[in-house]
This record gives structure tokens, sequence and C-alpha cells, in this order.
């Protein structure tokens, strides 16, 4: 997976806003809705909505709750 | 040596919201471009990097401004166009701004005090920033790229419809879409975004020194973001784009927003409508809420613009008139950012639309913004709240531990999960 520079866990289609790690030595990897944190030493992730959360040190894997079509009755990822 | 500043005096305190509200006015202006002051910085800019006058073409919007840089790329040959591309955003961004950025940064810390940093920081910029940059820039620039695409796509599809085969359109659309993709540019100029410039400046209202070079660049940085909106920058060629005829928000450092309205609106008629800083479509703000027929959530396939749907007509009055019912609910102590013991509701609805689809939802309160819920849809299999969180979180019941399973955190619908966890706690460790 590649690593991204802008620290992004994942972004919203409709706001522009954005799930970031803001620890120095944090790093995200890869793209869409399947992402890597390596937290070295814990990380806080901001939101502009959402209070910040603080993370313990570890690698995370990352990724998107899931939802349903009803019209299709297709399963993806929550698009927001 | 030098002292640093450690504090500010109480006529440069009064004076901080005095600046920060000036560049807010900046940011959020919408008077028409001023197109010799904007050219005279962008041409100045060029001569930083040692670049002659570029040759400006002018727009009304982001939206024409990218169409511009597409024309301009078909038209051209690869050769041209690499040579005109050639690096100028790099050069720009890397003889200017990091330079500046480095220069003002070295100025600062040479005569500010970290605590005095941090508030200032604090103070000026982040408003500013929230507002202007995530708001408004982070949301038009990401927007550009799709609207462009489904603009082009629709009027394309519109004139051929009735002439060309499927086939034939789906590969003149692969072929557009490709072409649009790796033509449009990253946005490098920002006129909205005057929430570092308030920073500097205000600290050099209090006493920084930068060198002549640093607050020349500044300086004209701040005559750009007075006179137009965004800009792309190439060899020889510039595209300049006006700033919005139409800005609204909730309030004074809030986010994009307007109930009845568009929210943002350019001269040349690119139009946008938000509600709570979430881009939706224009019948949802324009319409009144009494005037919503509840079944139009079955629309709103975007779970934010779902919020916003909800937000509006009211959760009791969509449930009431799609004859919804209840089919299990169940409360949950979580911590989240703000409380050790947040009381959770979720509920697990069944409604209709009057299409004989059935719709079941999972009910759920914001833990980051009071009063607001969510409404997400899960199969109807799920009877109880515990499934259906299990099928929004891709996981079975046997993955569930609540003794031994590994913690785990939810931000937004963005899971996150210890890399080596093997099951996992029922519930997440923190939410928000």
């Amino acid at each position: 997976m590649k690593k991204r520079t802008d620290k992004r866990l994942a972004e919203g289609e409709a706001t522009g806003h954005a799930h970031v790690a803001q620890a120095e030595d944090a790093e995200v990897f890869g793209d869409g809705f399947e992402r890597r944190l390596a937290a070295p030493t814990g990380t806080t992730i901001s939101h502009e909505e959402h209070g910040k959360i603080s993370l313990p040190v570890g690698n995370y894997r990352i990724s998107r709750q899931r939802e349903i079509d009803p019209d299709t009755e297709e399963i993806g990822s929550v698009a927001d | 040596m030098k002292t640093k500043i450690e504090r500010l005096s109480s006529e440069q305190e009064a004076e901080v919201s005095v600046w920060r509200d000036r560049y807010w006015d900046i940011g959020t202006c919408t008077d028409p471009i001023d197109r010799a002051k904007a050219a005279d910085a962008i041409s100045r800019m060029y001569g930083f990097i040692g670049k002659e006058q570029p040759i400006f073409v002018w727009c009304e919007s982001p939206f024409t401004s990218s169409l511009a840089v597409s024309v301009l790329r078909s038209s051209l040959s690869i050769s041209l166009w690499d040579s005109l591309q050639d690096s100028l955003r790099d050069s720009l961004w890397d003889s200017l701004w990091d330079s500046l950025s480095i220069s003002l940064w070295d100025s600062l810390s040479i005569s500010l005090w970290d605590s005095l940093w941090d508030s200032l920081q604090d103070s000026l910029s982040i408003s500013l920033r929230d507002s202007l940059q995530d708001s408004l820039q982070d949301s038009l620039s990401s927007l550009l790229r799709s609207s462009l695409r489904d603009s082009l796509r629709d009027s394309l599809w519109d004139s051929l419809q009735d002439s060309l085969s499927i086939s034939l359109r789906d590969s003149l659309w692969d072929s557009l879409r490709d072409s649009l993709r790796d033509s449009l540019p990253d946005l490098t100029v920002w006129g909205s975004a005057v929430w570092w410039l308030c920073f500097y400046r205000f600290c050099g209202y209090i006493g920084v020194r930068y060198s002549e070079e640093a607050a020349l660049k500044l300086a004209l940085y701040e005559q750009f973001a007075c006179s137009a909106f965004w800009a792309w920058p190439y060899a020889e060629i510039c595209i300049v784009s006006a700033r919005p005829n139409c800005l609204r928000w909730t309030k004074k450092y809030g986010v994009l927003h307007c109930d009845g309205g568009p929210a943002v609106q350019f001269r040349d008629g690119w139009t946008l409508w938000y509600l709570n800083g979430v881009r939706v479509p224009q019948w949802l703000a324009e319409t009144k809420d009494v005037d919503l027929a509840p079944a139009r959530i079955c629309q709103c396939k975007n779970a934010e613009v779902r919020r916003e749907f909800v937000r509006k007509v009211g959760l009791d009055r969509i449930y009431h008139a799609l004859g919804a019912m209840l089919i299990h609910e169940q409360t949950v102590t979580l911590a989240t950012p703000y409380s050790e013991a947040w009381s959770c509701r979720y509920r697990l609805c069944e409604m209709r639309c009057g299409d004989n689809v059935r719709r079941r939802v999972l009910e759920m309160p914001n833990p980051s913004l009071p009063g607001v819920l969510h409404v997400e849809y899960v199969p109807v299999q799920c009877e109880t709240v515990e499934q259906a969180m299990n099928f929004r979180l891709n996981r079975s019941e046997e993955d569930v531990d609540d003794d031994a399973g590994a913690d785990w955190f939810l931000h937004g619908d963005v899971i996150i999960v210890p890399e080596q966890a093997g099951r996992l706690k029922r519930w997440p460790a923190r939410i928000a």
C-alpha cells in the first residue's frame, strides 16, 4: 500500500471533510475504503465535525461501515 | 539579541478579533474580480521564479477554469502541453511558498514564545481555516472533478443519445472521463487561503520582523487574495477564477449553509447548495421543509445528505408518513470525546416509501452533533440492533467477544481496528 502524505483515513464526498491522523510520526497507507494506520506513539484522529479520539500505540486496519441499498440490495461502504 | 515576544499587550489582544474579522471578510468577499491587481500579483510571483508574465485566461468560476484547462489541454499537442505544464506548479510552490514559509517560520521562532505562538494560531487561524479551507476550499476542489465530469457526461449523453449506439457512447464517455481525470490540475493558489496570511500578518503587526523578500511575497499573496479567487499557474499561461457572487454560511466562522437557496454561486451560474456544510441537491435546499415529501428520503443515497434530509424534515414526520415500525431498540453506554458515559439509543425500524420496497434502517444519534440523527440502511433480515451493527461492521456474531476481544474505535463511519486483532468487543472503546 502506498503511503499517503495527507494522513487521511477517509474523506467525505458531500462535505470535503476528512478523518486525519494527527501525530507527527503516524503514517497512513492505501486508497479507497481500506487503509492502514501505523501509530508508533499513538495518535489522535480529527475530523471537522467529530470530536477527536485518541488511539493507543499500534497498527490499525481502517475500513468503513457498510450499508445496503434497499432498491438494488447492493452492499457497499457508506457513502458520505 | 532581540527579546522574544512573550505575551500580547492589552491593545494587541483587543486587535486579535479585529484582524480575524478582517481576513474573514477577505476570504468571503464576493466582489467582482480585480483583474489588474490579480495580474500584477501573479506576474510578480512568476518574476520571483524567473518566469515571464503569463498570458491570463480569466474565468468566472473554478468550474469554467477547469473547463479552460481541459480545453487547453485537448487543443494542444501532448509535448506542448507537457512543456506548458512543465512543473510550474512545483516551481511556484517550491520557490515561492516553501521558501516563504521557511522564512516566515524562522522569523516567528526567533521572535515568539511557543505559548504565544500556539495561542495566536488558535485565536487567529483555526476558525478561519476551519471555515474557509475545510468548508469552502476542500469541498469545492473535491467537487470540481465530479461536477465537471457529470456535466460533460450529461450534455454529451444528451446530444448523443439518439444517434449513437450504447457501446460508442460508453467508449466516448470513458475516454472523456479518463482525459478529464488526467487533465484537471491541482488547485494551487488560493485566494481564500487567508487563514495563514492572517496569522503571519498579525505577527508582523506585533513586532515579528520578516526579511524584505518574505514580506514582499506575503504582500503579493495578500494582493492576490484581495482581488481574485483561485489561480492555475502554468508556464506562459495562468488561468484565474473570479470570486463567487454569493456565499452563505451558518454563521461567521461557520460552515456553508443556506436553507431556501444556493449557498455558493458564481457569476457564470455555477451554483452549489449546502445545508450545514453538506453539499445537497437543489431540491433539498430550496424546498420548504413542510413541502418536502417524506418519501424523498429514498432519493438520498449519500448518508450525509440523508442526515440533512432527516434534520430538515424531522424523523418523526418521516416515520409517521412512511408507516415505520419499530423492530428493536437498544440503549448502550459508550465513551465519547465529551463523555465517558454517553447514553446512545439505537433503533431498528422498517419503513416503506410507497414502492413496496422494505427499507430497514438503523437509527442512531450523532455523538458529536447533539440532536442530529442518522438512519442507515441494513438488510431486512436484521432483527436486532446487534445484528444490524454486525452487518454494518462486516462481522459475524462469532467475531464478538466482550471478555477477551480487542478494543476498537468508531470515528463517524470509519472503523479503526488493531491490525492483529482477532475477536473484538461488541461496542467501540470510544466513538465520535
